[in-house]
C-alpha cells in the first residue's frame, strides 16, 4: 500500500502548477550565471583573486565547467531551501486546505501510511529537482565552457584539483546535499501538519532555516554551544568533498546530524497525526 | 443481522464545549437515515467521530457489528462519504480524481467501472475536464462518484445538497433513493433542508446541543393524525369562506395569506370529496412543512426554561 501511495502522491505533485516553479527557477539561475561567467568571467576572477593577488600568481584558464558548476552550486544551494518548502510544506496543509485531508484520513489506510508515503513522495521531488540542478550545472556548464582542473578559490588559500579528480566529489556533494534538504523537506512536512493553509508552513520553514543560519554564522559565546547541533551548521558541508583530502569524519558527523534531524521531524509529525482532530 | 452503525454513549468534550454528549443511535441496514440538528449541534463532530476523524472522549461506535478503531480498516473500507463540501483535487480531472479514490480505497477500478460511475452521476462526458472548472452541483456530484467507487455498503454524506440549486438537490435526491432502493446501500445523511430530508429519509435522528432529542421513523415522528395540509384554491376568499361554513370550521388555521387546515392524514380523501361538494375549484392540496413543525417544536422545548 505504501508504494502504491507514493505513485499517487507523485502523481498528485506532478500535476501541481506549483511543482515545476522550481524547476524553472533553478534553471533560470542556472542559465543566467553561466552566462553571466561567460561574458563577465573575468572581472569575477579579478574581485574573487583580490586577496591572493600579492602572494600567487595564476596563468591559464580558470574558468571552465567545474569552475562554473562550483561557483552555481555556492549561489545556488542557499537558496533551493525555499523551493523544496514550497512542495513539502504543501503536501499537509495543502489537503487540509482543500478539504481533501480528511478524506484522506478516513480511507482505510492508517494515517502513518498515508503521511510516510506524502514524505518519501517529497524526498523524490528533492531528488528529482537536485538531479535537474546537477544536469543543468554540472553537465551544462560542461558543455559550455568545457572541463579542465578545478581552481576553488577562498579567502586565503587556493584549492586544485586535477579534473580526472572531480567527478567523484561532485556526486558526493550532491548526495550529501539532497540529505541537506532531505531536512528542510522533513521541517516543512513538520510543520505542514499544524497549519490548513501552505504558506503558513513555508515561510515558517524558511524562517526557521534563516534564524538557525544567523545564529550559525554568529559568533557569540552564548550560542556557541548552540551551533554543533543546529542543522544548518552542517547544511553545507559538501564543500567538505572539495578539500584535498576531505575530511570524511567531519562529513559523516554532519550527515549524521541531518539524518538524525529528518528522524525526529518524520517522527514527530507521525506520532502527532496519529491522535490529531481533523477539523478542517 | 448487526446494526450498520452501533453508537453508544459517544461523548465528544473540547476545551469548553461538550460538542456531543452521551450520544445512543442505531442504523439499520437499507434505508435512509436523516441526521438533523441546528448548526453547531454536534452532527458534524459524531460524523467525523464516525470516520475516525475525531477522537471520541468516551463511548463505543461499532460498524457493521465490529468495533470501529480494533476493525478501522477492514470497517472503513465499506464506507464512502462526502463531509460538508466535495473533497476534490481541483488540479486534477473527474476522471483522475475518481481513479484515485478508488486506489486509495484499496480497489482498482478500471477505466470502464469509472465512467461507469461517472455516468451515474451525469459526469461521463466532462470526464477529462479538471474539478476546478465544474460548478458546485457538479463538484457534488464528483464527490459523490469518489464515494461510490469502491462500492460501499454505507454512505455517510454530511450535507450533501449544500449550496445546489433545485435541479442539483432533485438530482441528488433522485440519486440517493435509487442508491438506496435499487443498490440497498444504507445511506446516513445530515442536513439543514428539513423538507429535503422529509422526502428522502426513512428514520431520521434530531440532536440537539450534543443530545438525541429524537429518534425513529418519519412517518411515525411525523404523527399522521395531526398534520397540516395547505389548499391551493382558484378563489382563496370564496374558499374560506365555504370551509368557514362547513364541518371544516374548526380545522381551518386563521391568517388570510394561506388556507391551512389541521386534520389526519385519512381524513385528506373526505375533505377533499367536500371541497368539490362545495364548489370549490381547487388547484392543490398538500401537506406542509410538517417537519419543519415538529422539529421547531422539539428544538425549541429543549430550548425553553424549565418552568417554575
Amino acid at each position: 500500500m505504501l508504494l502504491r501511495l507514493v505513485r499517487l502522491e507523485l502523481f498528485k505533485i506532478a500535476r501541481k502548477p506549483r511543482t515545476y516553479i522550481a524547476f524553472g527557477a533553478i534553471l533560470a539561475i542556472v542559465l543566467l550565471l553561466q552566462l553571466a561567467l561567460y561574458k563577465d568571467g573575468e572581472t569575477y576572477l579579478r574581485f574573487a583573486l583580490q586577496s591572493l593577488e600579492g602572494s600567487f600568481g595564476i596563468t591559464g584558464t580558470i574558468i571552465n565547467g567545474y569552475f562554473v558548476c562550483f561557483v552555481i552550486l555556492q549561489t545556488l544551494l542557499v537558496h533551493v531551501p525555499l523551493l523544496i518548502a514550497l512542495v513539502a510544506g504543501d503536501s499537509i496543509a495543502g489537503e487540509a486546505n482543500m478539504g481533501t485531508l480528511r478524506l484522506l484520513f478516513s480511507r482505510p489506510v492508517s494515517r502513518s501510511t498515508v503521511l510516510l508515503g506524502k514524505f518519501i513522495a517529497a524526498l523524490l521531488y528533492t531528488l528529482g529537482l537536485l538531479v535537474f540542478m546537477a544536469v543543468a550545472a554540472l553537465f551544462g556548464s560542461l558543455l559550455l565552457f568545457g572541463p579542465g582542473d578545478l581552481i576553488i578559490l577562498k579567502s586565503d588559500m587556493i584549492v586544485i584539483l586535477d579534473s580526472g579528480d572531480v567527478m567523484w566529489r561532485y556526486a558526493s556533494a550532491f548526495g550529501f546535499a539532497f540529505l541537506a534538504m532531505s531536512t528542510v523537506a522533513a521541517l516543512a512536512f513538520f510543520l505542514s501538519l499544524f497549519a490548513e493553509n501552505s504558506i503558513g508552513p513555508i515561510i515558517a520553514t524558511m524562517a526557521v532555516v534563516i534564524v538557525c543560519t544567523i545564529l550559525t554564522t554568529m559568533d557569540i559565546p552564548m550560542f556557541n554551544a548552540l551551533k554543533p547541533w543546529l542543522f544548518t551548521n552542517h547544511m553545507l558541508n559538501w564543500k567538505g568533498f572539495f578539500e584535498r583530502p576531505p575530511d570524511g569524519a567531519e562529513i559523516a558527523r554532519s550527515a549524521a546530524l541531518l539524518a538524525a534531524h529528518i528522524v525526529v521531524f518524520v517522527g514527530a509529525t507521525l506520532l502527532i497525526a496519529r491522535k490529531k482532530d481533523i477539523l478542517s | 443481522m448487526p446494526p450498520v452503525i452501533s453508537v453508544s454513549h459517544l461523548t465528544k468534550q473540547y476545551p469548553g464545549l461538550r460538542a456531543v454528549d452521551d450520544l445512543s443511535f442505531t442504523v439499520e441496514e437499507g434505508g435512509v437515515y436523516g441526521f438533523l440538528g441546528q448548526n453547531g449541534a454536534g452532527k458534524s463532530t459524531t460524523i467525523r467521530m464516525l470516520l475516525t476523524l475525531v477522537q471520541p472522549t468516551a463511548g463505543r461506535i461499532e460498524l457493521f457489528g465490529k468495533e470501529l478503531y480494533a476493525h478501522r480498516h477492514e470497517v472503513l473500507a465499506q464506507v464512502g462519504t462526502v463531509i460538508e463540501r466535495p473533497d476534490l483535487y481541483k488540479y486534477l480531472t473527474a476522471y483522475d480524481n475518481v481513479r484515485l479514490m478508488s486506489e486509495l480505497s484499496g480497489v482498482r477500478a478500471d477505466r470502464a467501472r469509472i465512467m461507469k460511475q461517472l455516468e451515474q452521476v451525469g459526469l461521463a462526458d466532462r470526464a477529462t475536464s479538471k474539478a476546478k472548472t465544474f460548478s458546485q452541483g457538479m463538484k457534488q456530484r464528483l464527490g459523490l462518484a469518489c464515494a461510490l467507487i469502491h462500492n460501499p455498503r454505507l454512505l455517510i454524506l454530511d450535507e450533501p445538497t449544500n449550496g445546489l440549486d433545485p435541479q442539483g438537490i432533485a438530482d441528488v435526491r433522485r440519486l440517493l433513493r435509487h442508491l438506496s432502493r435499487e443498490e440497498g446501500k444504507t445511506i446516513l445523511v445530515s442536513s439543514h433542508l428539513l423538507a429535503e430530508m422529509e422526502l428522502v429519509a426513512d428514520s431520521m435522528l434530531i440532536i440537539d446541543r450534543g443530545r438525541k432529542v429524537a429518534e425513529g421513523r418519519v412517518q411515525e415522528l411525523l404523527n399522521p393524525d395531526d398534520m397540516r395540509v395547505e389548499l391551493t384554491a382558484a378563489d382563496p376568499a370564496s374558499a374560506r369562506a365555504a370551509l368557514a361554513r362547513s364541518t371544516w370550521a374548526t380545522r381551518l388555521e386563521p391568517g388570510a395569506d394561506r388556507l391551512l387546515l389541521r386534520l389526519a392524514r385519512t381524513e385528506v380523501p373526505a375533505l377533499n370529496r367536500d371541497l368539490v361538494a362545495l364548489g370549490i375549484d381547487v388547484l392543490a392540496l398538500q401537506p406542509r412543512h410538517s417537519l419543519e413543525d415538529y422539529f421547531l417544536s422539539i428544538t425549541q422545548s429543549a430550548h425553553a426554561p424549565a418552568a417554575r
